[in-house]
């Protein structure tokens, strides 16, 4: 009994011995040695934590991340250039014409262009008005009745000087304008669908155009290099990378007229 | 920015009509490989010989495949789905040849390219290689050569030809007969020498026998020179002292350029080759001295501030800036200053330790290893800094970070070679810079340090 209460009392007087002087070791470091206290001066300096994460997308997998999602395409422009076709059509006529006239009309031209432009100013100014009192209504069978309206006053700007005639497709305003945007955007993502470069011509910085034309119907009536990237291959994919993506849809009746003649100027890439 | 940009001009107001033309921007293309065909090297000589010489037609075959592989353009057709015989077609199409291989029989395979070759040995016991790239979808011929050598160069053959396969493509030569220099400790014991290799891992040749540890290596802008430092022992002290040593691999000559006490490390040579950019510590701060082939110091290129550490020099190919890594902001960081040592700017900021700095071949981009959490990865920037893209992020089989150290471009500036130890070893690997078509050089159980590729090689 005595021995193991001696024991006891010894163990403790150990016990306590060795905690105090733990203790005052831990105090007299973080007092006198305070060299191991963290640098917070240092810490604080960072200047930016994070380097860039890997790139994930390699220009191999590219194609998976821009395809566009098939969701979106066609419905907005066909179903509107339906019910227009009755009054565009006799505006057609005349773009034929046009061609014909402006070789003789040219000359002529000088001297009256700065009347004539003055009053189809005053003519689009109003057509803008009526425009925007028409979208504020935003009701279909108005906006057709006022598109009426446009086709007639341009009807009747017509006469005045053939020479200088609207092109059709260029008044684009209110609905037509917004089926002209879907119909060039449409003609982008059809493109951009086929628009791929072998490795060897990517990252090469080349940069081309290209001039198509579309016929009424869609049809790619002209394919050709309109600023050449310098490089025959590339210019070669741009036009191979057309070709596949016709033919396009129909396009707006108002707009095959801009299509067909002076076409549309693609950049590759910009 | 990049996105569809539709400019579409309403003339409602103005009289200027129908002059604008419709444009549109169709962006950046999606890439693919190009598909090629490459049936066997026949054997164009004697039939009787045409086993004994199988072996070449081998090696041949897989260099150019190998390089071809490497090169990111190609996928090759499975020979399983070739519709014609490669041993009974010889190496022009067919109109106008009795045995003429059909463009025909290509195209079902979607095959853009299509190479045919065949090879000899004459009797000088040179290897002759016949070889013609084609253009399916044109029916066309690209380009076709003989390269001719004798057995020894048969891979120098090979490379050649993938050389010309892209300088035909895309106008610029393939780096496929370049070489690295790297320190390594593959010779045994604690010893690390300098040695070179081709860039495709054969062909190792040792360039020093310090028995030290010889380490840094840089080429000469022509690659005849490897300037290093070995740490060696002086006869007056009999203390070890890092020196840099030149060695002149056409005269196998050896040169001690610097030997001031201390540290005489990290070379790496002006644009014209005439001088040599390192560290010399002097026995107190280490900075970037410049000396010139005879070891005579030129100036002094960097001072301080105080202490810190002004170290790898990196030259920029147009020899007017170099990239160095310093800790004067308190960590490691890459800074660009002019050769002179004047204009010197920080241009990295991230990350804890950024080092070994690397230029890519137009000077346009900066390589260098950076360390944000633990662990060191290969980054990629613009020389001022900008847009930073890591070109690294392997682990380790046990799925803790590697570290990817010591950048270095290929010479054609299309890959970046670096060290990594993801295998428990330091080994070399490259891939292309944006960190694609990664490739392992090594495979062995030895360290390799500070790879350094060579410039184009004949």
């Amino acid at each position: 009994m005595t021995r193991s209460a001696e024991g006891q009392n010894k163990g403790i007087m150990f016990s306590l011995i060795v905690h105090a002087t733990f203790l005052a070791f831990m105090i007299l470091k973080n007092v006198f040695f305070d060299s191991d206290v963290p640098d917070y001066q240092a810490a604080i300096r960072v200047d930016m934590v994070a380097l860039p994460d890997k790139n994930p997308t390699m220009p191999s997998q590219k194609s998976e991340d821009t395809k566009p999602t098939p969701v979106e395409e066609a419905p907005p422009a066909e179903p509107e250039s339906a019910p227009k076709q009755a009054e565009i059509l006799p505006e057609k006529k005349p773009q034929v014409d046009e061609t014909a006239i402006k070789l003789s009309a040219d000359k002529k031209h000088d001297e009256k262009q700065k009347l004539l432009e003055e009053k189809k100013r005053k003519e689009a100014l109003d057509r803008i008005k009526k425009l925007n009192a028409l979208d504020s209504i935003k009701s279909s069978v108005e906006t057709e009745r006022i598109e009426k309206l446009v086709g007639q006053s341009e009807s009747k700007a017509k006469p005045v000087y053939k020479g200088n005639v609207l092109n059709p497709g260029t008044e684009l305003n209110g609905i037509n304008k917004i089926q002209h945007e879907n119909y060039v955007a449409l003609i982008d993502r059809q493109i951009k669908e086929n628009w791929t470069l072998p490795q060897w011509l990517a990252n090469k910085d080349f940069k081309a155009q290209a001039l198509l034309k579309i016929d009424q119907n869609g049809n790619i009536i002209y394919n050709q290099i309109y600023k050449s990237s310098g490089n025959a291959s590339y210019d070669d994919v741009v036009k191979e990378t057309i070709q596949k993506s016709g033919p396009f849809p129909k396009p707006p009746e108002k707009f095959s007229a801009i299509l067909s003649e002076k076409g549309v100027l693609i950049g590759f890439p910009e | 920015m990049k996105t569809v940009l539709i400019t579409f001009l309403v003339f409602l107001a103005t009289a200027v009509f129908a002059e604008e033309q419709l444009y549109i921007k169709i962006g950046d293309a999606k890439t693919k490989k190009s598909l090629l065909g490459f049936p066997q090297l026949n054997y164009a000589g004697s039939p009787a010989l045409a086993s004994k010489n199988f072996a070449l037609g081998a090696e041949l075959y897989n260099v150019i495949q190998n390089d071809l592989d490497v090169s990111g353009y190609f996928q090759f057709i499975a020979s399983s789905a070739f519709l014609e015989d490669g041993k009974k077609t010889g190496l022009k199409p067919a109109p106008g040849e009795p045995n003429g291989f059909k463009f025909d029989n290509w195209k079902p395979l979607s095959a853009d390219f299509l190479i045919k070759g065949e090879f000899v040995v004459d009797k000088e016991d040179q290897v002759e290689l016949e070889i013609y790239l084609y253009h399916v979808p044109k029916a066309g011929l690209v380009f076709g050569k003989k390269y001719r050598g004798p057995k020894a160069t048969l891979r120098k053959i090979a490379h050649t030809f993938a050389n010309d396969v892209l300088k035909n493509l895309t106008d610029k030569s393939g780096p496929f007969n370049s070489k690295f220099v790297f320190s390594s400790d593959r010779g045994g014991g604690k010893f690390r020498e300098i040695y070179t290799m081709d860039w495709d891992g054969v062909e190792i040749e040792k360039i020093t026998n310090h028995n030290s540890i010889a380490l840094s290596p840089a080429w000469s802008p022509d690659a005849r020179k490897i300037a290093y430092t070995a740490y060696v022992q002086k006869k007056s002290t009999k203390l070890r002292n890092a020196d840099l040593f030149l060695f002149d691999l056409e005269k196998s000559k050896r040169t001690n350029l610097s030997y001031r006490t201390g540290i005489n490390s990290g070379a790496a040579f002006s644009a014209n080759g005439n001088s040599i950019f390192l560290t010399i510590s002097q026995g107190v701060t280490p900075n970037i001295f410049k000396i010139n082939l005879n070891g005579e110091i030129q100036g002094k290129i960097t001072n301080g501030p105080g202490n810190t550490l002004n170290v790898e020099p990196a030259v920029s190919p147009d020899g007017k800036r170099l990239a160095f890594s310093s800790d004067r902001s308190g960590k490691p960081m890459i800074y660009v200053m002019d050769v002179d040592g004047s204009n010197v700017t920080r241009v990295t900021f991230g990350g804890v330790f950024n080092s070994a700095p690397a230029w890519s071949p137009d000077g346009k981009k900066i390589a260098f290893a950076g360390q944000d959490s633990g662990n060191f990865d290969i980054f990629l920037m613009d020389s001022n800094g900008q847009n930073i893209t890591r070109v690294t992020s392997a682990k380790k089989a046990n799925g803790k970070a590697a570290d990817n150290e010591d950048p270095h471009f290929s010479p054609d500036g299309r890959f970046i070679v670096y060290t990594s130890n993801r295998t428990g070893k330091n080994q070399i690997y490259f891939s292309t810079v944006d960190g694609s078509e990664e490739r392992r050089v090594t495979q062995d159980s030895h360290n390799y340090y500070k790879p350094k590729w060579s410039t184009f090689l004949d």
